[in-house]
């Protein structure tokens, strides 16, 4: 494989390959400084006792600057090291403390030092962190845990190790740097009208936004200073020039407004850094790059102190600095985030006025990420009616050769969704995605990886009366036995009445979580990054943004229609299937004797996928149920709980955890994927399938994955690649379609890297909703992936 | 309503056409390459495959045979082909879907329904329909009316012809495309009808009256079968054919279509053997001087298609 590719320039190619090889490392710098800052401020204000947290992790995080490095600043000690954020919870890090180097998802090294550091710091947070402050609310509602045993929804992947999906404005920093946004919050401190009754708290909120700020100016001061000293010492008068540049540039940034390309690159990672060490947030964006950056770039090209190549290889060296962040998370939680991925979302192509779509740096960006072949960034692009040909053109042979990378997104269906949620128009104009497919501004913080629900399950529970077959626990309502439903309506309704008792769960389990964290982990420093947050001094989890949403994504929809479609044609209407015997069936999960009605299940109804009116009119019928559901909840910060459908891999999480379903598929075998269909069943090929997603609303939802898989051979050839172009734009501009991404490999490929993974480093697979490196995947979740529809065409 | 019959029906096809296209397959051709990679689209009636991996041996197939035409050897199940009057019930029987029938008769209603579906994609590409086969003209009235419905929907149509037929057959087909898409093979008679079963004098000729005509865009496709086609002499000859013909600039291009293997594993299915030896695939180099040596003598562009 080309892992060493000779088409970017030797210092990419050597930093790219350090990263390669650079094996995940546990941390322990972030969980120790944390710990004794804690210590230092027991019974401070809480907006005070969190900043200093973060200055404390800031002053004491290791410095160092690599041999090539043009952009400095490491979150860890080592290159791909994870840091550990005990706030969040430690209980799982105690248990699996001594088997994280040897679990199958995700594997860490840890050195002996780091695990007696970690484990010397784990007393003092029993009982004090988020997750065992939440479990112990969950006592107040069995429904919750109950919920969450049977796989009826997941909760709390992400408050284990922190949350993010947010979009920061680090456009405004690069404008007026810290400096400038320090001396207004400076101001509004000062006017703070003693009468407001929130006084204390606006005042501890803007308190410590003051002393973040000096801590991140601080940081790259430190890193100024190391700069000119190895400048100092440095013999090779190039490099010894670099060096002295750097120097220059973290004296500046971030502290000032940035003044070159360079700079203003540099500000953005230390910015970013400092968002993920205070989080250890998935799925914290950079935004719209190639819109906030274009000033510097053509004042840069203008006066002739930046060619393109440069540029590129500054953008190069900063997106390799997204791959250094890596997210350690516990190990239920790694199967279902597989791949130490962080979501870290760059958006190309956004419209701006006068319908003109991205700009000069969208192709400089997509060429970087077609020659590094890297997980990070999450790349997105905008495909509107007015994208240019070429634009589009690039990012498919991008796509074809990273492969995978960007995804693309419908400008259309966002920008009526978010418009329909109330986002004003101003603020639409700007949006840009955060994590996968979320839509979202400068003023919003939209929870996304609040809930995941099991739509399957809800169809399961109704067919058993609210009993859970697999653990035999009554978990949902009882809605009677289906043998006396008479009708398919009447099931329908049953189903109805379970998914609205599961989500009510999952928004309560939702909503005490949210609590919980207002009350016991802020973030000064995302806030001080949030307009509304400054200008309200209330902090982000407190619904200092305007637009405050919470999303709950559904999981296993082409199941639970094909489901459907089964029960309403081979029992209801052509009576060649006995309910009792269905259910039955299922019970025995298909075995034996009841492999025929397997047989009937899978041949003798439609399925999802292949643009067959039947069946996707009951995928839009399950999928309207769902949003309703959804929509009638409101979260803590006033804002509204928003449907999607982004699954991650909760479909393989809930698949274990749900019986055979009756559309032939075995218990505890994955569900499907977003609004993929069920593997192996849309035999109709690429324009099948998304003609059927195309008749989901995709309006209503915040956002709608549709994983495709592709063979390179379908789009090898210049006419190939041009009908391709074609159809994504016939998806995601005529018929509304939200987003779509593609797997460009063989599974003979993939076979070939699961026996020879040494070989296959650099070789990339889209997994629900973003790129992982296919040989960090566990075994199960690999062959998940092979065995996605190949449309092989010949 | 007339119906045809058909043996597949393939939407997002990217390679017979300009667009994005929904190919139909028809069933039944007069020639018989030996190379061909669709067999089953050859014979003119439905046919009993076997997937022979499938195949459980489980005698199921052998109770519900009205004509007792199988036998289960070795774990495997054989049907005679004599008796067997291909009524299906062994395929539905067949509990690991080993047996099944290639070959369902359809509507041009129904066919239409189908089409019609890809419709945005169509706009949005260039693309349309394209009807091939096996060999359409085998069924030109069904054809001529499906093509027809469909341009008069505005949908742009093409056919994918080996050039042996009536020219009644093929103008009636004609008079509802819009691009042709037809093989030529062999440019020796005598060879032609060793490899393929019939002599190429109609072929040649139907090609000439279509470009004479001058109301279609052709573009004339070259299989390149190692040790068959791809002589020096071969392709030289049917390059200069080409160029004879086509004064009025009918042919767009010529695209040359390496061999590959795809088509093997169908010819046990259907019981029958493959005759063509095998052969290492094509490299890119290799097609890249066949389609040099193309261009010196056709005066069109020679385009490769994709090699797997």
């Amino acid at each position: 494989m080309a892992s060493t590719n000779g088409s970017f320039s030797p210092r990419v190619a050597k930093i790219r390959e350090s990263l390669l090889h650079a094996k995940p490392e546990l941390c322990s710098e972030r969980a120790v400084a944390v710990t004794e800052s804690y210590q230092e401020t027991e019974g401070e204000p809480l907006f005070i006792r969190r900043a200093k947290a973060l200055g404390k992790v800031l002053d004491c995080l290791p410095i160092y600057i690599l041999p090539e490095e043009l952009l400095v600043g490491h979150p860890s000690r080592v290159l791909r090291g994870a840091q550990v954020y005990p706030e969040f919870g430690v209980r799982w890090l105690e248990q699996e403390l001594d088997t994280v180097e040897q679990r199958k998802q995700d594997p860490f090294v840890i050195t002996s030092e780091t695990k007696g550091r970690l484990r010397a710091i784990i007393p003092y947070w029993k009982g004090r962190t988020l997750d065992e402050i939440v479990a112990e609310a969950f006592n107040y509602l069995p429904q919750i845990e109950a919920g969450k045993e049977a796989g009826v929804f997941a909760v709390e992947q992400n408050e284990k190790g922190g949350i993010g999906t947010v979009l920061l404005n680090y456009p405004e920093i690069l404008t007026k740097g810290i400096n400038g946004v320090k001396r207004e919050v400076a101001d509004r401190l000062e006017r703070l009208d003693l009468g407001d009754p929130e006084y204390f708290k606006r005042a501890t909120f803007w308190r410590g936004c003051l002393i973040v700020c000096d801590k991140v100016m601080g940081l790259a001061q430190r890193y100024a200073e190391l700069a000119q000293k190895l400048a100092d010492s440095e013999l090779n008068p190039i490099r010894k020039q670099e060096l002295e540049t750097i120097s220059n540039i973290c004296s500046h940034v971030p502290a000032a407004p940035a003044g070159n390309f360079h700079e203003a690159l540099q500000a953005v990672w230390f910015l970013h850094m400092v968002a993920c060490l205070e989080t250890n947030g998935t799925g914290i964006s950079l935004g719209r790059m190639d819109k906030y950056l274009l000033p510097f770039y053509e004042r840069d090209i203008a006066s002739g102190h930046l060619s393109r190549e440069e540029a590129l290889e500054l953008v190069q060296c900063f997106l390799l600095k997204l791959n250094e962040s890596v997210k350690f998370h516990d190990n239920e939680s790694a199967v279902i985030n597989a791949g130490l991925q962080t979501f870290q979302n760059i958006t190309l192509g956004g419209v701006d006025s006068n319908k003109i779509c991205g700009s000069a740096l969208t192709s400089v960006f997509l060429d970087a990420i077609r020659l590094l072949r890297l997980p990070q960034c999450h790349a997105t692009m905008l495909v509107s009616p007015w994208t240019p040909k070429d634009m589009l053109r690039q990012a498919i042979e991008c796509i074809i050769e990273t492969p995978g990378q960007p995804a693309l997104m419908g400008y259309n269906a966002f920008i009526q969704h978010l418009l329909s949620s109330g986002v004003s128009w101003p603020e639409v104009r700007e949006f840009a995605f955060v994590g996968c497919v979320t839509p979202s501004t400068y003023r919003m913080w939209n929870r996304a990886g609040a809930v995941y629900f099991n739509i399957a399950k809800a169809l399961e529970l109704a067919l058993n009366d609210g009993v859970d077959p697999l653990s035999g626990k009554q978990v949902g309502c009882s809605t009677g036995s289906p043998t006396s439903f008479g009708t398919f309506d009447r099931l329908i309704e049953a189903f109805q009445e379970q998914m609205r008792i599961g989500v009510r769960i999952a928004v309560a389990a939702s909503n005490i979580i949210e609590r919980i964290h207002a009350e016991r982990v802020t973030y000064p420093f995302l806030s001080l990054l949030l307009p509304d947050c400054v200008e309200q001094g209330l902090d982000v989890t407190h619904g200092g943004c305007r637009y405050n949403f919470t999303r709950v994504m559904g999981v296993g929809l082409a199941n639970v229609a094909n489901s459907l479609a089964a029960i309403k044609k081979l029992v209801y209407e052509d009576r060649r299937l006995d309910m009792k015997d269905l259910l039955e069936a299922l019970q025995h999960n298909f075995e034996h004797d009841f492999e025929e009605i397997r047989r009937l299940l899978l041949e003798g109804a439609p399925k999802f996928g292949n643009d067959n009116d039947y069946v996707d009119g009951l995928a839009q019928k399950v999928s309207q149920l769902f949003f309703d559901e959804v929509e009638r909840y409101t979260n803590i910060r006033g804002g509204k709980f928003l449907p999607a459908y982004q699954s991650l891999l909760t479909n393989l999480y809930f698949g274990w955890k749900t019986g055979a379903t009756p559309d032939g598929r075995l218990a505890r075998a994955p569900l499907a994927d977003t609004i993929s269909p069920v593997h192996g069943t849309d035999v109709v090929g690429l324009t099948g399938v998304t003609k059927s997603a195309a008749k989901l609303d995709h309006v209503r939802s915040d956002g709608t994955i549709l994983n495709m898989k592709i063979f390179p051979l379908l789009v090898f050839g210049e006419e190939q690649i041009q009908a391709f172009a074609d159809f994504c734009r016939t998806y995601l501009v005529d018929l509304g379609g939200s987003q779509v991404q593609f797997n460009v490999v063989s599974g003979e490929i993939l076979r070939e890297a699961q026996r020879r993974p040494y070989d296959y480093l650099d070789l990339m697979v889209r997994v629900t909703g973003y790129s992982a490196r296919f040989v960090e995947l566990c075994k199960e979740v690999q062959e998940d992936i092979i065995g996605r529809t190949e449309h092989q065409h010949w | 309503m007339v119906t045809g019959l058909i043996f597949n029906l393939e939407r997002y096809a990217v390679h017979d056409g300009p667009g994005i296209r929904t190919l139909v397959f028809t069933k039944g051709c007069p020639l018989r390459c030996i190379w061909c990679s669709n067999p089953e689209g050859q014979k003119a009636c439905p046919e009993l495959l076997l997937v022979k991996e499938r195949c459980s041996g489980c005698g199921r197939c052998i109770n519900v045979c009205p004509r007792k035409a199988i036998v289960v050897l070795s774990g495997l199940s054989y049907t005679d082909k004599d008796l067997c009057i291909k009524c299906g019930k062994c395929v539905k029987e067949c509990p690991n879907q080993a047996r099944q029938v290639v070959g369902t008769y359809v509507t041009v209603d129904w066919l239409w329904s189908e089409v019609k579906k890809d419709v945005p994609f169509y706009w949005r590409s260039g693309g349309g329909i394209t009807v091939g086969g096996g060999e359409p003209t085998t069924q030109y009235e069904f054809v001529a009316q499906l093509l027809g419905k469909c341009r008069g929907m505005g949908i742009h149509t093409a056919i994918e012809t080996c050039g042996y037929a009536t020219w009644d057959a093929m103008q009636e087909v004609l008079e509802h495309t819009d691009l042709v898409l037809y093989d030529l093979k062999v440019f020796d008679p005598s060879i032609h009808e060793q490899l393929t079963g019939k002599p190429n004098n109609v072929i040649h000729g139907n090609l000439e009256r279509i470009c004479q005509a001058n109301r279609w865009d052709v573009i004339v496709r070259i299989p390149i079968i190692p040790g068959y086609t791809d002589s020096r002499d071969n392709l030289v000859n049917l390059a200069k054919f080409v160029a004879t013909v086509n004064r009025e600039g009918s042919v767009k291009k010529i695209e040359l279509i390496p061999y590959h293997r795809l088509g093997v594993a169908k010819y046990e299915r259907l019981g029958r053997k493959y005759e063509l030896q095998e052969h290492a695939l094509l490299t890119e180099d290799e097609m890249d001087r066949f389609a040099k040596l193309v261009m010196q003598y056709a005066g069109v562009g020679v385009y490769c298609q994709s090699l797997q």
